[in-house]
């Protein structure tokens, strides 16, 4: 099990990451079997029979990046949403499998799409929880399982096709 | 409030479904949009929820009909009710949930309590009333004149007087047919998520969008990139295909996709041909459509759409998840899968949408110039669709004809209501 201090690190670059739009690197993070799950309605329900919003494996997810940052086919974020990223709240906790740590958070994203013919753009704030599972693979710590629980999950959802 | 004054010749000057030409007023003026709740919403059959929803004695679900707020209801006998959601003393809403299970509603106001069939059981303090003040309420909450039922689905209507449920869905039935026979055991079920979207734009933008065959191969052409990419289904190309598109009469219209190979699980084709007959298994395993009925719904294999008005410019969208009691695992899980791929606020597909329908309506402000050209168009493929005997309209998907099927019922309800 790794040291809060140390989860906090590795989640502060992980936010900085996604906040300067360097996919590539926060998709090095990633173990090759890592989930990523953004789960709709409610925090906890079944993947397998419940509408997830994201419930992607590794390759979904470079599918996912590479629209985001090499297709030009992205209508929703034409222009893209500038976002500013909050980590707080982080507890670490032993998890089952060996060289492994359940690391909570609380999230808070702004997102802004500047630059718009219509002028009505608005600062969007989502707040979440957040669980994480953490791997330590030679020297390395690494994303296996990445949950961000939306408070809003059961409400009107803008489009949101930047990574929470 | 102004009063409704839209006469029959501005309906026709607004909208000319025979030439496929549409005044952008339709999509930014409040009057029209008054009239529309008057005429269509308060008049019509609106899909009020799925039976599978209110499935219990004392199971209710909270909806709207045009602007008013209803709770749907199952009494202790199994009876359906659609009740306004306000009580009839002061107005205040009496249920404030999405759904549950209760056996009465109370106003918390001045605690009156109705039954969940809309009857006033109880008044506090009832000695400060005398009984002729009493009979002001004696007919309980406000209902829908009309309540019925198609396989599933039940509509409400507050019209006492019009078409039966059964001539307004007329030839969409057998799209409903096939869409309720989907379950190897029973009747489909609304559950597993739902999707709720709002978006800047007039509701009728959805309605359009809902079966539009003329967008996909462009606006979400990344399905397909992403197809080649990853490995995971997208879409296929449309425009060499030989899916049609269909006016079903009534403003609804159904869209098909282009036919490929079928990917269902042997077991649950066995167990559907089973229960089914070969014939109508067939086509309830073909089904490869999005079926719109007009004003409010949309169905397809995997969900369910309801439409509701706010605003002129403001609209929302509850898209439910449809499961099948007893399928396959992998059914269930290829069925969840391919709605959550395209769907939702981060699926590849949906986003666009809700962006087109915002970029619609601020293109449509310049409606507000009377100098500028205030036309848009859905006459592709008019002149070329095919009039069948028993009235539908028939033209390929990619044409508009499912578009223009929704502007001859908006014309003719729109006219009917219109004052003398």
């Amino acid at each position: 099990m790794i040291e809060r201090m140390h989860a906090e690190a590795f989640l502060y670059r992980e936010a900085r990451l996604l906040d300067d739009g360097d996919l590539g690197a926060w998709s090095a993070l990633l173990t090759d079997d890592a989930v990523y799950w953004v789960p709709n309605n409610r925090a906890d329900v079944e993947p397998q029979t419940h509408l997830s919003i994201v419930y992607n494996d590794r390759r979904q997810l470079e599918g996912r990046l590479w629209r985001i940052t090499e297709s030009g086919i992205n209508h929703s974020q034409d222009p893209a949403s500038r976002t500013v990223r909050f980590v707080s709240n982080v507890e670490v906790e032993p998890a089952a499998a060996a060289g492994e740590t359940i690391v909570r958070c609380t999230l808070l994203i702004h997102a802004y799409r500047g630059g718009m013919q219509r002028r009505d753009g608005v600062v969007e704030a989502h707040a979440a929880r957040c669980e994480y599972r953490l791997r330590e693979a030679s020297g390395n710590l690494k994303i296996a399982f990445k949950k961000v629980a939306l408070l809003e999950m059961d409400g009107c959802l803008p489009p949101m096709t930047f990574l929470l | 409030m102004a009063v409704d004054e839209l006469s029959a010749a501005a309906v026709d000057a607004l909208v000319d479904p025979n030439r496929g030409r549409l005044h952008m007023r339709i999509y930014t003026d409040p009057d029209v949009f008054r009239a529309e709740i008057r005429r269509i919403f308060n008049t019509t059959w609106l899909f009020v929820a799925h039976e599978s929803q209110v499935a219990h004695a004392g199971d209710y679900l909270t909806s709207y009909m045009g602007l008013v707020p209803v709770v749907v209801t199952r009494d202790e006998d199994g009876g359906l009710h659609v009740l306004v959601n306000r009580c009839m003393h002061r107005g205040a809403t009496i249920c404030q949930r999405e759904s549950g299970n209760a056996s009465f509603f109370r106003c918390e106001y001045h605690a009156w309590t109705y039954d969940n069939r809309g009857r006033l059981i109880g008044i506090s303090r009832p000695k400060g009333y005398a009984q002729q003040e009493l009979d002001e309420f004696a007919a309980g909450l406000s209902t829908a004149a009309r309540i019925a039922s198609y396989r599933g689905l039940i509509f409400a209507s507050f019209a006492s007087d019009g078409p039966s449920l059964d001539a307004h869905l007329g030839a969409a039935k057998p799209y409903i047919d096939e869409w309720a026979d989907q379950s190897p055991t029973a009747d489909v079920r609304i559950e597993g998520g739902v999707w709720k979207h709002r978006y800047k734009g007039n509701w009728k933008l959805q309605v359009e969008g809902s079966n539009e065959g003329y967008h996909p191969e462009f606006l979400h052409r990344i399905g397909g990139l992403l197809r080649a990419r990853t490995g995971v289904s997208g879409l296929r190309p449309w425009a060499d295909s030989t899916a049609n598109g269909y006016d079903l009469g009534g403003g609804h219209s159904v869209m098909e996709f282009p036919r490929s190979e079928s990917t269902h699980a042997p077991e649950y084709i066995a167990l559907l041909h089973e229960r089914l007959g070969s014939e109508r298994a067939e086509r309830a395993l073909a089904a490869s459509w999005r079926l719109q009925l007009f004003p409010n719904l949309a169905l397809a294999p995997t969900n369910v759409r309801v439409i509701r008005p706010l605003a002129v410019d403001l609209t929302e969208v509850w898209q439910y998840n449809v499961t099948l009691p007893d399928v396959p695992q992998s059914t269930a899980l290829d069925r969840i899968r391919s709605e959550q791929l395209f769907y939702g606020p981060s699926g590849y597909g949906s986003p666009d949408d809700l962006e087109i329908f915002e970029r619609i309506q601020e293109g449509c402000l310049a409606a507000t110039n009377e100098q500028l050209d205030p036309y848009v168009w859905l006459n592709r493929g008019l002149r070329s669709e095919v009039h069948r005997a028993d009235g539908v309209r028939v033209a390929h998907t990619t044409s508009e004809v499912e578009q223009r099927a929704i502007y001859y019922a908006w014309s003719a309800l729109m006219k009917s209501g219109a004052p003398e």
